[in-house]
């Protein structure tokens, strides 16, 4: 048995980079891996309570994400206001997808309480959603202040540090951050990146063994 | 004759007696000799509320070993503490500040006075209580140091034949003494390079799936969880730490159940954190168990280093006990990985240019590369020290056809690599789009790309530039203008010790070992090494000044010594000659290195940890 293995080494070395190989390629046609990355600004008046953020052609990621059947989860959205002065009420957040013709195709939904002796809260929206999914992603942002709550959110999306996620900034009202974002889970990625190393890998260590490999430790 | 035979049967359980008894005898007889000797003494006095300054009289003079402030502030309070002589006069000063999460201020004073004014910078606006005494105290941190460091001198002296002929042992020995040192000695003090983003993802890394973020963590996240300044403070900050560590209340979300490649540095600490959560064990002792974990990890694959190098295994082991390293693997950070993968790396590839005629094997071939790749996760630009490897010559490879395709294929391994340093930023889009928006956001004024363009439209002033920045490093590290060995926060051992590391690593360099096998470099591939650090170097100080200066700027900032660390044994290895050899035993060569690499460890952990917190 130890013979015939150490005899079948190089094969197996081979075959393992040929598999690899073949996930690499799959991984390729079918990517993942889709990072979010502009910035968005919005600001909510003070009075206003309900603002559509609908991310414009120009956040061609966030879109391109949802292009191909994935393997997303769902979307996370959390607000997150610092230390201090923290707010009450609630963060209610739609978001729906639109085809090129405008026609709704999927939508999701939830919502989250705000309280005082919360740093950060958060909702999860499962998509569940399954093939093909393109089109515009659109998140409708409502914040119902709690009573007596006077001021509004001023929001900035920003996702510059953080890698898979849209933040809301409170820029003015708070003396903390108010953020919202949203964290797709990607799963092939990781995946992409270790088959083409493996397969390198192999193919680099298949090249070390000669047609003789295995002769000699059999003898 | 008979004494003799039963001395040396019972020798371990005596000397373990031995050490104890003598860790005891300081503890008690010199560390404490204040109160054995002296008079015990405590004297308090209550800080009214309101009031900015409090007299404690003690009526004449008196040893103080600790004065603690107990106040119950609502912000952070610094305070001034002067000590009278008999007359009423001022000695001396000293400052602090009471938390108010700890509520408590404890200052080792070790000093003599007759009396003490404490002086706030705010009105307290709540009452407390001064107290100040001369009592014996056992402090356990203190007695494990000495414990762990009789034990270390006992075990190389008495194992010396031993551990001269397998020198990794003696490396795990003195890793692990002086790396469990620093764990027990930090606790949950965050004293390294950016630890709060380390925690973050050695956290987010010990679940799967969904995240729980209690409050002592995000302290942690943020950098707000308490300090301590001594053991006193220490039980205060960790009890306050445990009080918040309620996962009732937590933070909860989810994450991705892939582990990213730039994460898995964070494996070792992540899975040892999840075991002790697991294990229900407290807070602060789940963080030092974590650190444990990336400590065992870097031991024991230096260990591997040490056990596989064909010559110069002194070299390995004292580059392999650097300071900076010791201590980065015992804190929360990827470096213990980087630098531990990519030691093992080159120590392989060094193998195989010492032995150009016999064909490498494919099992060290899949080594190095698997090494070279774990060592290059958190910073892939170290991949292209793999580049090395094309250089090995055509008798190394079955086939002159398969060394050629074996070169494409690495090239191509390396550039993959390299490429996620563009491909993984968060603006995504094309190389070029990503490179428009990368930059340190810590430095203002920085763009990627714009200082690209910069160094295109003035190449040989960069050039000037970036030659007179490396020699300048070099020599301030002998000058004592900059520290070579540095504890991250906590400060460096000093020069002098600088100086003596790098007098050990060039006595392994160039002296030979006895009993070592006597294969040599050629003066191709000593060349091709500096080249490769010359090349690596110059990387590293452009990658710094690509992402962490403003656009044209004219000095390179942000380069930290530790950055040198993975070539540090390809730079000394060229040192290795057939002209100067130890001509003494194998065992006092090694006992040197022992002794000379274990001693600066732990002075650094005396100076730096037990005279500032635990004295």
């Amino acid at each position: 048995m130890k013979k015939w293995i150490l005899k079948k080494k190089r094969i197996w070395v081979w075959t393992g980079a040929a598999l690899a190989a073949l996930v690499f390629v799959w991984s390729s046609l079918f990517p993942k891996t889709a990072y979010d990355t502009r910035e968005l600004h919005v600001r909510l008046e003070e009075g206003e309570q309900e603002r559509e953020i609908a991310l414009t052609p120009d956040t061609i990621v966030l879109i391109s994400f949802f292009s191909k059947e994935q393997h997303v989860e769902g979307i996370q959205p959390c607000a997150d206001w610092g230390a201090e002065n923290r707010p009450g009420g609630q963060l209610f957040v739609d978001v729906w997808c639109v085809d090129e013709a405008g026609e709704q195709i999927y939508a999701g939904q939830g919502s989250v309480p705000l309280s005082a002796d919360m740093r950060r809260a958060y909702t999860y929206i499962p998509l569940s959603h399954e093939g093909e999914l393109s089109g515009e992603l659109i998140f409708a942002i409502r914040y119902v202040p709690a009573e007596g709550e006077a001021a509004y959110p001023s929001l900035i999306a920003t996702n510059r540090d953080l890698n898979d996620c849209l933040t809301v900034v409170n820029e003015e009202q708070y003396d903390g951050d108010l953020l919202l974002y949203y964290v797709c889970m990607r799963e092939t990625y990781p995946l992409l990146f270790d088959a083409k190393l493996v397969c390198l890998l192999l193919v680099c260590v298949a090249l070390t063994m000669g047609k003789d490999h295995g002769k000699e430790a059999c003898a | 004759m008979k004494g003799k035979t039963w001395l040396r049967r019972f020798r371990i359980p005596l000397t373990i007696v031995s050490v104890l008894a003598l860790s005891v005898l300081l503890e008690a007889f010199f560390f404490n000799r204040h109160a054995m000797f002296q008079e015990r003494y405590q004297a308090s006095g209550a800080i009214e509320q309101g009031s900015q300054e409090t007299r404690l009289d003690l009526r004449e003079e008196h040893y103080i070993k600790t004065v603690r402030v107990e106040l119950a502030a609502e912000k952070t309070v610094d305070y001034r503490l002067i000590l009278l002589d008999g007359q009423g006069n001022e000695i001396s000063e000293r400052t602090g500040s009471i938390s108010p999460k700890l509520g408590v201020s404890v200052m080792n004073l070790r000093a003599e006075a007759a009396g003490l004014v404490l002086s706030f910078s705010d009105v307290p606006a709540a009452g407390g209580v001064i107290t100040a005494k001369n009592f014996v105290e056992w402090s356990p941190y203190r007695m494990f140091f000495f414990i762990s460091l009789f034990g270390l001198a006992a075990f190389l002296w008495m194992g010396r034949r031993i551990v001269s002929g397998k020198p990794e042992y003696a490396f795990a020995a003195i890793a692990l003494t002086a790396g469990i040192q620093l764990i027990l000695m930090t606790g949950t003090n965050q004293i390294s390079y950016d630890e709060q983003t380390h925690v973050s993802k050695t956290w987010n890394l010990s679940f799967v799936g969904t995240v729980y973020d209690t409050e002592a963590v995000l302290e942690l996240k943020t950098l707000t969880a308490p300090e301590f300044h001594n053991r006193f403070e220490r039980v205060q900050a960790e009890s306050y730490l445990e009080s918040i560590h309620d996962y009732d209340t937590a933070d909860v979300y989810r994450q991705t159940k892939m582990v990213y490649y730039d994460r898995r540095a964070y494996l070792p600490m992540a899975v040892c954190i999840a075991a002790a959560r697991m294990a229900g064990l407290p807070f602060a002792v789940m963080l030092m168990i974590g650190k444990l974990g990336n400590l065992l990890m870097y031991t024991a694959v230096c260990f591997f280093a040490i056990r596989k190098a064909k010559q110069k295994k002194g070299l390995v082991l004292v580059i392999a006990l650097l300071p900076n390293s010791i201590f980065s693997a015992s804190q929360f950070c990827y470096d213990a990985c980087v630098n531990s993968f990519l030691l093992l790396a080159m120590v392989l590839t060094v193998n195989e240019f010492l032995t150009p005629k016999e064909r490498v094997r494919p099992r060290d071939m899949a080594a190095i590369l698997l090494c070279l790749i774990i060592g290059s996760y958190a910073k892939p630009v170290y991949m292209l020290m793999g580049l090395l490897l094309l250089f090995l010559g055509n008798e190394k490879f079955p086939t002159k056809c398969a060394a050629w395709i074996f070169r494409g294929a690495l090239t191509v391994l390396c550039l993959c690599m390299l490429y996620e340093v563009l491909g993984k930023s968060a603006v995504g889009g094309s190389a070029m789009e990503t490179l428009a928006h990368a930059g340190d956001t810590r430095t203002e004024g920085t763009n990627m790309l714009g200082q690209i363009r910069h160094i295109f439209s003035a190449p040989f002033s960069y050039a000037g530039m970036l030659l007179s920045s490396m020699f300048v490093r070099i020599a301030d590290w002998f000058t004592g203008k900059d520290q070579f060995l540095m504890y991250a926060y906590l400060g460096t051992p000093g020069t002098l010790c600088t100086w003596i590391f790098f007098a050990a690593v060039c006595f392994s360099a160039l002296a030979g070992c006895p009993h070592e096998r006597q294969e040599h470099l050629k003066a191709g591939n000593k060349a091709l090494f500096i080249t490769m650090v010359s090349g690596m170097s110059a990387v590293v100080w452009t990658s710094l000044y690509l992402s962490f200066n403003a656009v044209g700027s004219r000095v390179i900032e942000g380069v930290q010594n530790r950055y040198f660390t993975p070539v540090l044994f390809l730079f000394f290895i060229c040192f290795m000659n057939r002209r100067l050899a130890w001509k003494r035993s194998r065992e006092s060569y090694y006992m040197i290195l022992f002794t000379v690499v274990a001693g600066l460890l732990l002075y650094a952990n005396w100076k730096l940890l037990i005279v500032p917190y635990y004295l």
